[in-house]
């Protein structure tokens, strides 16, 4: 149960901001599912435009992967910094998963550029709507953690991410792990499991 | 479905799920029969509407198993039979149930109790214009008038029940305006409800009305299915609270960030990017203000 401002009753043994945030992860989860969901479904069936096998770059985003799940680590790091006090700690740790996501994000960027002077784009052929939603809403998900994070970062810097407040950096955790397991999901399906087009 | 021309196999399956509902469909109805036998019942305008509901919505349900038969429903389909149904079902079923709960939880809600006598009026407003309005649609959608139409050829001699369908409606509409009635009038000279005006028996009526803020003041024991009728029944819960509730203060923060979802999602389908911006920008303040603004009592 947290310390932080007067009582937040439980009567689950667990902190109800916790179960709360799960409930999110919950919807976070089906919302991701439909976008997947459909890109399986029409996958393989574009008439047109650039195929998968055409223009993904699994090397390159292989490293990306790299990088979300490195920040994944560094967010362990910031919550068992946070919660031993370590504020020095905290801020470096929490600064190196924001650098990290966003360095993520500059991955993105630069590929979702790429595909659209390759002649991909959201409405090209199915491919491109269904790579460009999914990703660019898991992307989204990326943005507003970083920006989750710097805020703690921020706060940190201020003294204000005492141990006390270890619930707040855990469940941001929560989240950003949740965003590097949606990117894994992503990962295996778009990039690297590849079926050919219909015949 | 069974009009679809999907087939035997098809239509075996949705005629027989559509009977299968009426099997729990008919258990509740004895169900809301049973928790009424043997009780005092008080023909208050909830009651009134209670017993109104389980009518109607027994009605609606006959009407609804007809469909579940692929012969008559090839009959029945996209006339207005099915809008005769589907208003027993809803009209008749939900919204009288949900008119008895206005009427149950008002006192509770807002104070004061809504006036019994406009109540009645409106319930036989109600019940007298939903049945003129609905019941002809059985026969006219039977004698072949299509759904979603509302004109028709007048040799076809639906003229007189669709005229009385139309004077029905009109009463319904009359008796919402004294629903309307009720309500300005209760907000100015409704008698005060105390703790329980009904003398009803679960929990909600064991506080004031409107009730504090944080509800109970401490959580009671409750050791039986009617704790405010059973002595001993629930446990006492304290006027004052004993010691300070913890209960979060208002915020319009929540409420701005929906508008900047709004704006935002209005600038993407219009593609206009400054108002995406917009949007955005007030949906970050906003959660960001949410987030951070202090936790009072």
């Amino acid at each position: 149960m947290s310390t932080a401002v007067t009582a937040h009753y439980t009567s689950t043994g667990q902190d109800t901001r916790k179960i709360a945030f799960w409930t999110f992860i919950g919807s976070e989860c089906l919302l991701f599912g439909t976008l997947i969901a459909t890109y399986l479904s029409y996958e393989g069936r574009s008439v047109v435009g650039p195929t998968p096998q055409e223009i993904l770059n699994i090397p390159l985003t292989s490293v990306s992967t790299f990088v979300l799940l490195m920040s994944s680590l560094a967010m362990v790091l910031a919550l068992a910094a946070v919660q031993r006090g370590d504020n020095l700690y905290a801020k470096v740790w929490l600064a190196t998963t924001a650098g990290l996501g966003s360095i993520f994000l500059g991955f993105q960027a630069f590929e979702f550029t790429a595909f659209v002077h390759e002649g991909l784009t959201i409405s090209t052929n199915l491919f491109g709507s269904t790579f460009f939603v999914l990703t660019g809403c898991h992307g989204l998900h990326v943005l507003v953690g970083v920006i989750w994070l710097s805020t703690l970062l921020i706060l940190a810097f201020r003294n204000k991410l005492g141990s006390d407040k270890s619930m707040n950096v855990e469940i941001a955790g929560l989240y950003w792990h949740f965003v590097d397991v949606v990117w894994i999901v992503i990962f295996t399906v778009v990039y690297l499991i590849q079926r050919g087009p219909a015949a | 479905m069974l009009a679809t021309g999907m087939g035997a196999v098809a239509d075996s399956y949705f005629g027989a799920v559509s009977m299968l509902i009426a099997i729990p469909t008919g258990v509740k109805i004895l169900n809301w029969i049973a928790t009424m036998w043997g009780g005092q019942i008080r023909l208050a305008t909830p009651m009134l509407f209670s017993i109104a509901f389980i009518m109607l919505f027994t009605i609606g349900g006959i009407s609804g198993v007809m469909h579940a038969s692929p012969p008559t429903d090839l009959q029945q389909t996209d006339t207005y039979f099915v809008v005769a149904h589907i208003h027993y079902v809803l009209f008749g079923g939900g919204f009288m149930g949900i008119f008895g709960a206005i009427y149950y939880w008002w006192p509770k809600v807002f104070g004061r109790l809504l006036d019994e006598r406009l109540g009645k009026l409106h319930f036989w407003l109600v019940f007298i214009g939903m049945n003129l309005t609905f019941f002809p649609m059985h026969l006219i959608g039977l004698l072949g008038m299509p759904r979603r139409v509302y004109t028709y050829p007048a040799e076809l001699g639906l003229g007189g029940m669709n005229f009385a369908a139309t004077i029905g409606a009109l009463i319904i509409g009359l008796s919402t305006l004294v629903l309307i009635a009720n309500i300005w009038y209760s907000s100015k000279h409704g008698e005060k409800a105390g703790k329980n005006p009904w003398g009803a028996a679960t929990l909600e009526w064991a506080m004031s009305s409107p009730p504090p803020v944080y509800n109970f003041s401490v959580i009671p024991e409750v050791s039986s299915r009617l704790p405010l009728w059973t002595v001993g029944g629930m446990t006492e819960v304290p006027d004052v609270p004993p010691e300070p509730v913890h209960v979060p203060a208002g915020s319009y923060w929540p409420a701005m960030a929906a508008v900047g979802i709004v704006v935002f999602f209005t600038g993407a389908l219009t593609q206009s990017l400054w108002l995406a911006v917009a949007g955005g920008a007030v949906l970050a303040v906003s959660v960001f203000k949410w987030a951070f603004e202090p936790f009072e009592m």
